[in-house]
């Protein structure tokens, strides 16, 4: 429980199910619209909008909420567990294909790669260390 | 039961080879001794014995209705020539081909177009305009014995152009090809250094010359000229086939589909090989052996097994989308559909089709062996990044 930081958890759900929700409502105009709604089954924009708006998201909650540079990468990958939870939930919502699993761990690394990039753009300007400070 | 399945693909895929490959296209018409000799057989006529060791399997010269299906899901054939020039030939929504003969440039050379005025088939009048850039154009009436194809189209386009044909006077049919009067023979079909074949639904073929040189096959040395197909969907290679001209041996891999070889040694009830492959053959019965293996399977050749749930499944299945029918591509993952991750897929929903898997055998590993290879071949295929060692298992 050392590493949990529950405001990021809830606010990667909420932004992932946030880049849902507007995959669903423009599938068919912005992101072609050929299968079903999820952000790894179009030709890469959908991937992109939800790796920008975690990234947002993780942006923020380091900003916000950590304390020093090590706080800052925690809350990235905080970020990124809460929307890993939110994708696996939206996943079995959809309907899990055959491959399910790859796909998860797909989503996982796009979820870590954009909010730890964040995190981590964050912790260069937070002190090194708060207990140091 | 594997080793049946596998037995029966085999003898199917060698009858495949057989049935198809019934043409050289010389496309020569039927002499009349010949006619009148099927004439006469066809009233009071013994039953004749069939020599062993005589070429049966084929009619010289003419193609089977297979081959000709197979053809006219062409939708455009590009042949490259050893002297850079391109012939591009497409087929019309009318039936009707178009050639396109540029240079190493893409200069425009000519255009070459066939349009039928009678009914298809052989014996169907055919008009034919070649427009070169430089020199008259030429309209002409197809010969009749010829039943035009998309090769054929590019061949006799190509001809025309290095036979610098100056009018209708000076040409002369030659097996099937119009040339100029008093050129030497030589065989057109043989020239394309490569030939693309592209196809419905996706699927094309190319096939490159290449020379084999001390290629071991297992207890043979394979040398020689090489026609090398290879299969592509979609942009993505999934398959190829070897011609070794010389040995006489046709190899085969489309992995998840089908794998084999004939050399002429399998077929000496036939005579050995009743035609020679080329390219336009090579390519066509590459992609036949995908297109009619996965037809098969798709229209429930290979039953869908699909247990009864348990009721913890029942339970699951109350909150989670059951999706028992396999997309095509990959699953959840269409991102990477046109990637190399997407043979990965494919081979995974081959595997799944085949032995009756859901994604329930994802964490159920224990209930299907065969189904919990289909996820390791998927998991080592992604972490390969598009490679599987081994589809014996399909």
């Amino acid at each position: 429980m050392k590493y949990l930081r529950w405001r990021g958890v809830v606010l990667g759900a909420a932004a992932f199910l946030a880049a849902h929700a507007v995959l669903v409502a423009k599938w068919a105009t912005w992101f072609g619209g050929q299968w079903e709604p999820w952000f790894l089954n179009d030709s890469g924009r959908a991937v992109a909008l939800t790796a920008a708006i975690l990234f947002v998201a993780a942006l923020a909650a380091s900003l916000l909420w950590a304390l020093d540079r090590g706080d800052a990468i925690v809350h990235g990958v905080n970020v990124a567990a809460g929307a890993a939870a939110a994708m696996i939930g939206v996943l079995l919502a959809v309907g899990p294909g055959t491959i399910f699993p790859i796909v998860i761990v797909g989503g996982i690394v796009i979820a870590l790669a954009s909010t730890v990039a964040a995190s981590v753009l964050v912790a260069a300007f937070k002190p090194r260390s708060a207990r140091s400070a | 039961m594997t080793t049946i399945l596998r037995r029966m693909l085999w003898l199917a895929s060698v009858a495949a080879v057989l049935w198809l490959g019934i043409w050289r296209p010389q496309a020569a018409a039927t002499p009349r001794s010949q006619a009148a000799t099927t004439s006469q057989t066809r009233t009071n006529a013994p039953v004749r014995t069939a020599p062993a060791g005589h070429r049966v399997g084929a009619t010289p010269g003419q193609k089977g209705a297979t081959d000709y299906w197979l053809e006219s899901q062409t939708t455009r054939l590009t042949a490259r020539y050893d002297d850079a020039t391109v012939a591009v030939g497409q087929r019309g929504t009318d039936g009707n081909f178009e050639t396109k003969l540029t240079d190493r440039g893409g200069v425009e050379l000519g255009r070459f177009t066939v349009s039928r005025v009678g009914p298809e088939g052989t014996g169907g009048e055919t008009v034919l305009h070649y427009a070169p850039q430089a020199g008259d154009p030429l309209h002409v009436y197809g010969d009749q014995s010829v039943r035009p194809t998309l090769a054929w189209a590019n061949a006799q386009a190509y001809t025309l152009l290095k036979d610098g044909a100056a009018g209708v006077a000076s040409l002369e049919w030659q097996n099937g090809i119009m040339r100029r009067r008093g050129t030497v023979r030589r065989d057109v079909n043989r020239q394309p250094s490569e030939l693309h074949t592209e196809w419905a639904g996706g699927l094309s073929a190319r096939t490159l010359r290449k020379s084999a040189v001390n290629l071991k096959w297992g207890n043979r040395v394979l040398n020689g000229d090489v026609l090398a197909s290879r299969l592509m969907r979609d942009g993505v290679q999934i398959g190829a086939a070897n011609w070794f001209a010389k040995d006489q041996v046709l190899l085969w891999d489309i992995p998840g589909v089908t794998s084999g070889s004939l050399t002429a040694a399998e077929l000496t009830s036939f005579g050995g090989w009743p035609f020679a492959p080329d390219a336009e053959w090579l390519n066509l019965q590459t992609i036949a052996f995908y297109h009619f293996k996965t037809a098969i399977d798709k229209q429930g050749a290979v039953a869908r097994r699909q247990p009864e749930p348990s009721s913890p499944n029942r339970v699951l299945d109350f909150f989670v989308t059951p999706v028992l029918a396999n997309e095509a591509g990959c699953d959840g993952l269409h991102w990477l559909d046109g990637t190399v991750l997407r043979f990965c897929c494919d081979v995974h929903d081959l595997c799944y089709e085949k032995y009756g898997c859901d994604y329930r055998s994802w964490w159920r590993w224990w209930s299907s062996w065969t189904c919990t290879a289909c996820n390791y071949g998927a998991v080592r295929c992604f972490s390969g990044g598009g490679y599987i060692p081994s589809y014996r298992y399909i």
